[in-house]
């Protein structure tokens, strides 16, 4: 097989795999919460940006951003598990078909940069002084720190390497010394060609495709059923040792397998405290904002009911669940979720009361529980 | 011997598709029944409907007279189940798994865990109790699977497979578990390809052959059938095929 056709039919198959589950996702009808989380921000973001002190400290933004972006690398390689057995006879001849996978992903680490440019360019613009050819320049080292970041990943290189050259590109700008930044990355990214792999690393390459094709699916299944969906568990002994209190009674098979599942998966107690977080930042950027505050309950509290009310969908369709003869898998489902909703919902109300003072918050609160309540009984 | 499986006429597959016809199984209390035949003669078919993983298109399967539309939680509570393909939940450890299914299986706290430390100790699996199943072999994923369904206590054992990937002593030992499960009552159906193995612990074999039941009985019954008086059950297997493809 040739290095274009492998290309063009891997690249095709994978397109049409992300657009299938795009258009379920978009279908779903739940991407409201999405959606309402999305115009608060920027109504948040907006109502920050008006207020902004000319004196407030743009260039440490910017900055910190080259160095948050070198943080995340995704790659697709477009290779699969029979890849090891049937590309074995090829892998000398697929030179060509590494150098488009290099371009796909440098291409994709840089539009990845695109947004969070926007966001922070809005605000380094009304702080610093610059030229559109200064800010350019800024784009073009973001935007490269994307592509390293994911070709270092591509080339085995350490991410040590990645972030070792985008704090010394933050740290120019932070210093006011942004139009230097170029010279960095295009150091960076001289390093990386010098690198690069000369032939395809086959196991390496499929692992890598895996990860990236689980990390989508994960987000894909927050909407429709994804089938064979692997994630990672944490151990998490106390509260794990907790969950072990569970009585050892048939009719609470289900809460103890459930709550395993909710406080090992990423997908669970990770996912509220995540999310706890975010809502606490955007309720103190909008502390003065009454609404805002009130707001921000129901927006995080139903962006994690949401999220979670899949967590089961692995369980429920294994085997050893079928086979199970005792436990209610509904009511312990419900009840999972209830409670970790009650949970979250309250710490947000705390919060939002300390942050804002505003006892109106007590309405979003409310509003939390009905959605997280539409949630739960949602099959 | 009462009888603990019965299957009668039953027809069955997957949507449409129509793989089992008619089939009579029965498996008494104290027996190992070996489920023999080629790949594709519905071996797994008959398992998934046993275990109520598939509609029954016509006949029944009851588990001590009971059948699953009946009353499905005293039926599920009878039999468990060792597949051929080992699936662990990931974010279980091995002790939990096995908690899980002495708790859903109704076990008593205090016998879970008798059984749980004696199985697992005689299959050599104590000091995994507490890993997660991601670091285990395939040797390792398939003795946690057996001891899953070993910790449910069920009077009946639905065993697919259950020496692939296992290394001789845990086959051993296994084999020997399964004698002190027949004396103690309870009932096996094991489907295996390993027919050496086979001949020499179990009671009698079933053979399906294209969804049929091509032959059934005791080593004896199958070589008088075949009139293969010194014949192995390898032998008896092959003359049944060629039979029931003439």
């Amino acid at each position: 097989m040739t290095s274009s056709v492998l290309w063009r039919t891997r690249y095709q198959a994978a397109m049409a795999e992300m657009t299938k589950y795009t258009r379920y996702m978009a279908n779903g009808g739940l991407l409201f919460t999405v959606y309402f989380v999305v115009l608060y921000g920027l109504v948040v973001y907006g109502r920050f940006l008006d207020q902004l002190d000319p004196s407030f400290p743009g260039n440490l933004v910017m900055g910190s951003l080259f160095i948050l972006l070198a943080f995340y690398r995704s790659t697709r390689t477009f290779l699969t598990e029979a890849d090891q057995v049937f590309l074995l006879p090829s892998l000398p001849h697929l030179a060509g078909y590494m150098k488009r996978i290099r371009v796909y992903n440098a291409l994709f680490g840089m539009i990845r940069a695109v947004i969070p440019f926007l966001a922070v360019a809005v605000l380094y613009v009304r702080t610093e002084e610059t030229s559109p050819i200064g800010l350019f320049i800024l784009f073009v080292s973001l935007s490269m720190i994307g592509a390293a970041a994911n070709l270092s990943k591509l080339e085995g290189v350490g991410h040590r390497l990645v972030l070792l050259y985008a704090t010394g590109a933050g740290i120019l700008i932070m210093l006011g010394m942004g139009s230097f930044s170029i010279v960095v990355t295009g150091l960076l990214l001289l390093t990386l060609h010098l690198k690069k792999q000369d032939q395809l690393p086959l196991m390496e390459w499929i692992a890598l495709e895996q990860e990236s094709r689980d990390r989508f699916y994960r987000i894909a299944n927050w909407f429709v059923d994804v089938p064979r969906l692997s994630t990672t568990y944490k151990r998490r002994r106390l509260l794990s040792h907790l969950v072990e209190k569970i009585g050892f009674d048939r009719n609470r098979t289900f809460d103890y397998l459930y709550m395993k599942q909710f406080i090992r998966s990423t997908d669970g107690i990770g996912l509220i405290v995540r999310l706890t977080l975010i809502g606490a930042v955007f309720m103190w950027l909008g502390k003065d904002n009454e609404w805002l505050v009130v707001l921000a309950v129901p927006a995080f509290s139903g962006l994690t009911s949401f999220q979670l009310a899949p967590f089961t969908r692995a369980i429920d369709s294994h085997l050893l669940t079928r086979l199970l003869p005792f436990g209610d898998a509904t009511a312990s489902k419900r009840k999972v979720l209830r409670i970790t909703s009650f949970l979250q919902v309250v710490v947000l109300t705390g919060i939002g009361y300390v942050i804002s003072g505003f006892p109106t918050v007590i309405a979003g609160a409310v509003l939390a529980l009905v959605i997280a309540e539409y949630y739960a009984r949602k099959k | 011997m009462s009888v603990l499986l019965k299957i009668n006429e039953l027809s069955g597959g997957y949507g449409a598709k129509k793989v089992l016809h008619d089939i009579k199984i029965s498996v008494n209390r104290g027996e190992l029944v070996g489920l023999i035949g080629l790949n594709g003669a519905g071996k797994s078919t008959t398992i998934k409907h046993i275990l109520g993983l598939l509609p029954v298109k016509s006949g029944e399967v009851l588990i001590n007279g009971v059948s699953l539309e009946q009353d499905e939680q005293t039926y599920r509570k009878q039999v468990a189940y060792i597949p051929e393909q080992p699936m662990l939940y990931e974010q279980l450890t091995l002790r939990e798994h096995l908690r899980l299914m002495a708790q859903g299986y109704a076990v008593e706290e205090k016998q879970a865990q008798e059984r749980m430390n004696h199985y697992a100790e005689r299959l050599r699996m104590t000091k995994q109790l507490e890993w997660f199943p991601s670091v285990f072999s395939k040797g390792m994923k398939q003795k946690a699977m057996i001891l899953c369904a070993l910790v449910t206590g069920s009077e009946l054992l639905i065993v697919d497979e259950p020496f692939v990937g296992l290394d001789p002593l845990a086959i051993r030992e296994l084999l020997t578990i399964f004698s002190e499960l027949k004396a103690d009552g309870k009932g096996i159906l094991m489907s295996t390809h390993i027919l050496e193995t086979a001949e020499r612990h179990c009671n009698r074999f079933i053979l399906l052959h294209e969804g049929r039941i091509a032959a059934e009985g005791t080593t004896e019954d199958l070589r008088n059938r075949y009139d293969l008086m010194d014949g192995s059950l390898d032998d008896i297997y092959v003359a049944a095929i060629e039979e029931a493809e003439r």
